[in-house]
C-alpha cells in the first residue's frame, strides 16, 4: 500500500487534511538485534478523540504490516494499544524491510464520522467495513544487510584488502564495503604483526588511509546510495544526534562528519604520538 | 551425505557478465569447480533433475519443494543457489525445459538465457520468473497443510497456466500474502465453471481486482474468506469475460 497521493472514500487521520490533529510515532522505531531476530517496538501517537473511543470500545485496533519483497515476507501485528512490539526472525528477511503502520476497524462501523473531519466532509457518514483505515500513523524501513549492533564499527562500512595489479593505493566504492585496495609490497607491511596488531598505530590509519577513504566516499555519497556501505552510514547519520545538524548534501559538512564517524581521529593522532614519544622517550 | 552447492557470488556476477549462449548449447554446462561454496544445512538432492518433468510445471515444482522445503526464506533467496541449480544440478532438465537456444529457436540467445537461468536481482518478481526459483516459491505459497494429503490441490490450480504463478499472481504484492493466494485458489476451486474458458485473462481480472482493493485496504489483515467474498462480488464481471 502507497499512501502517496491515495484518496479515501472516508476521512482518514494522517492522510493529507482529511482530520485535523497530529499523528505519526512518539519516539523513532526501534529495533533490537539479537542472535536470530530483530525486535522491534513502535509507539504511535493518536490523540483524535473520535478515534480514541472506538479504541476504548474494542472497534478500532492497531496494525503494523512488515514486508520484504526479496523474502517474500508479509506480516502483519495487531494491538489494542499504541505501544506494538513483535519481533522477526532473521531467516525471514533480507536487505529492506519496509513498515506501515495504522490503525484499522476491528469490526463494521456504519454511519462514521469523526468530529475532527475536514468540513468536506460535513454533512455525511460513511459505512465502513471490518479493516478499512481509520489512521494512518507512518512508514519506516530498515536495511536487515546492515549489522546494526556493529555500525559504529570501522569494519562495518570499511576494509583494506590486497591488489596484485596496481602500483599505488586505489579506492573502490563499488563494493559492499569501501575497499582500500593497497599493492601486494604494501598490504603485506600493512599486514606484518608488528604494524597491524600495534593498537598504538589505529589512530595514525584512521586519519591516513582510513579518513582518506572515508571522505572519497562521502564526497562521492550520492552515486553510490545502493551500496551497503552507503545505507549503514546512513543510518548513522539519520539516527545519531551528533549528525542532526550535518547534512550530508552540504559539502562543507563532509569534512566534519568523517571525522565524527571515526571518532576525532585527528585528536587520536595527536594523543597517540604522544604516546608513542613518551614510550620510545621511557625505553630511552 | 554431501552438501548442497552453490556457486560463489563473484562467480555468478562472472558468468552474467561474461555470458556464453555457446555454453548453453551442450548437454553439461562447464563451469570452475573452484567457484562454489558449501551450503552447510541442507543436503545435496541426488538424482533430483531426472525426477523432473519437462512436460509438466507442476510436477517438476512439487519434486522440486519437496527436495528443498527445509529451505528458510532467507536461502530460498540467495540467487547463488538458484544460479547453481540450473547450470548444474538440475541442467539437464533445464536444457529439456528451456531448449530454444539448443533448437535455435530463441529470438535473443542472451536475454533467454539471462531470463531462465539467472536472476535479475533477489526481488520478489525476479524470484518467481526464475526457472527454477519460481516453481518453488510458486509452491511455497500455495501449499494448504490444512488439506494433509490434499496439500497441493490449490497448486495444481495454480498451475494451470505457468504465467499464473510466475507472471501475474506471484509478483504481485499480493501474493506475498498466502491467505491471499489461497483465497483466490479456493475462489476458483469453488467456481470450477466460471475459469472453464479464458483462464488466463479471469485470471488476470482477479489479481489485478484484487490489487485495487489492497491500494485502499491492508491486505494482510484478512484471511482467505475475505477474498473470496470480495471474488463473489464480482463474479459476475468475471463470467462476461
Amino acid at each position: 500500500m502507497k499512501f502517496n497521493d491515495v484518496t479515501f472514500p472516508h476521512p482518514v487521520l494522517g492522510i493529507a487534511d482529511a482530520i485535523g490533529g497530529i499523528t505519526g510515532f512518539l519516539n523513532n522505531p526501534q529495533i533490537t538485534v539479537s542472535d536470530d531476530r530483530y525486535k522491534i517496538v513502535i509507539e504511535c501517537s493518536l490523540t483524535n478523540n473520535d478515534l480514541i473511543k472506538l479504541l476504548q470500545e474494542g472497534k478500532a485496533e492497531f496494525l503494523c504490516e512488515a514486508t520484504c519483497s526479496n523474502t517474500v515476507y508479509r506480516e502483519n501485528t495487531l494491538s489494542d494499544n499504541a505501544r506494538i512490539e513483535f519481533e522477526i526472525p532473521k531467516k525471514q528477511v533480507k536487505g529492506k524491510v519496509e513498515f506501515i503502520c495504522l490503525l484499522v476497524a476491528q469490526q463494521s462501523l456504519p454511519n462514521y464520522s469523526n468530529a475532527d473531519a475536514h468540513r468536506d466532509y460535513s454533512g455525511f457518514t460513511f459505512d465502513l467495513d471490518k479493516g478499512d483505515i481509520l489512521a494512518f500513523f507512518g512508514e519506516f524501513t530498515f536495511d536487515a544487510d546492515i549489522k546494526y549492533e556493529k555500525l559504529k564499527a570501522v569494519s562495518s562500512f570499511m576494509e583494506v584488502v590486497e591488489r596484485e595489479d596496481i602500483e599505488y593505493t586505489n579506492i573502490d566504492l563499488k563494493k559492499s564495503k569501501i575497499e582500500v585496495q593497497l599493492p601486494t609490497n604494501e598490504y603485506n607491511i600493512y599486514r606484518s604483526d608488528v604494524i597491524a596488531q600495534e593498537i598504538k598505530f589505529a589512530s595514525i590509519f584512521h586519519s591516513s588511509l582510513v579518513l582518506n577513504a572515508l571522505l572519497t566516499a562521502l564526497y562521492n555519497f550520492e552515486e553510490h546510495e545502493d551500496y551497503l556501505w552507503a545505507k549503514a552510514l546512513k543510518y548513522r547519520l539519520a539516527n545519531e544526534d551528533q549528525f542532526q545538524n550535518l547534512n550530508i548534501k552540504e559539502k562543507e559538512n563532509i569534512p566534519e562528519i568523517a571525522q565524527r564517524l571515526l571518532g576525532n581521529p585527528f585528536g587520536r593522532l595527536l594523543s597517540g604520538l604522544n604516546v608513542i614519544v613518551e614510550s620510545t622517550e621511557s625505553e630511552e | 551425505m554431501p552438501k548442497q552447492l552453490i556457486f560463489k557470488d563473484k562467480y555468478v556476477k562472472k558468468l552474467k557478465d561474461e555470458l556464453n549462449v555457446d555454453f548453453y548449447k551442450g548437454n553439461e554446462f562447464i563451469y570452475d569447480k573452484k567457484q562454489i561454496l558449501m551450503l552447510p544445512n541442507i543436503n545435496h538432492k541426488e538424482g533430483l533433475s531426472e525426477r523432473l518433468d519437462a512436460s509438466d510445471d507442476c510436477k517438476s515444482a512439487i519434486q522440486i519443494y519437496e527436495a528443498f522445503k527445509e529451505l528458510e526464506p532467507i536461502q530460498a533467496s540467495d540467487e547463488r543457489l538458484w544460479t547453481y541449480l540450473s547450470h548444474v544440478d538440475l541442467y539437464p532438465y533445464m536444457i529439456k525445459r528451456w531448449n530454444d537456444v539448443q533448437k535455435g529457436t530463441a529470438k535473443d540467445n542472451q536475454k533467454f538465457i539471462l531470463d531462465h537461468w539467472f536472476l535479475s536481482s533477489s526481488a520478489q518478481s525476479s524470484l518467481m520468473r526464475h526457472a527454477i526459483a519460481g516453481l518453488w516459491w510458486s509452491v511455497y505459497l500455495s501449499i494448504d497443510y490444512s488439506r494433509k494429503e490434499n496439500k497441493y490441490d490449490l497448486t495444481k490450480i495454480l498451475f494451470r497456466q505457468l504465467d499464473f504463478p510466475t507472471r501475474t499472481l506471484g509478483v504481485y504484492k499480493l501474493g506475498r500474502h498466502k491467505e491471499a493466494v489461497i483465497g483466490i485458489l479456493e475462489f476458483i476451486e469453488d467456481n470450477e465453471g466460471l475459469f472453464k474458458t479464458k483462464f488466463e485473462h479471469k485470471t488476470r481480472f482477479v489479481t489485478k481486482h484484487l490489487n485495487v482493493i489492497g491500494g485502499v485496504k491492508p491486505i494482510s489483515y484478512y484471511d482467505r474468506s475475505f477474498f473470496k467474498s470480495e471474488l463473489q462480488k464480482v463474479s459476475d464481471r468475471i463470467s462476461m469475460i
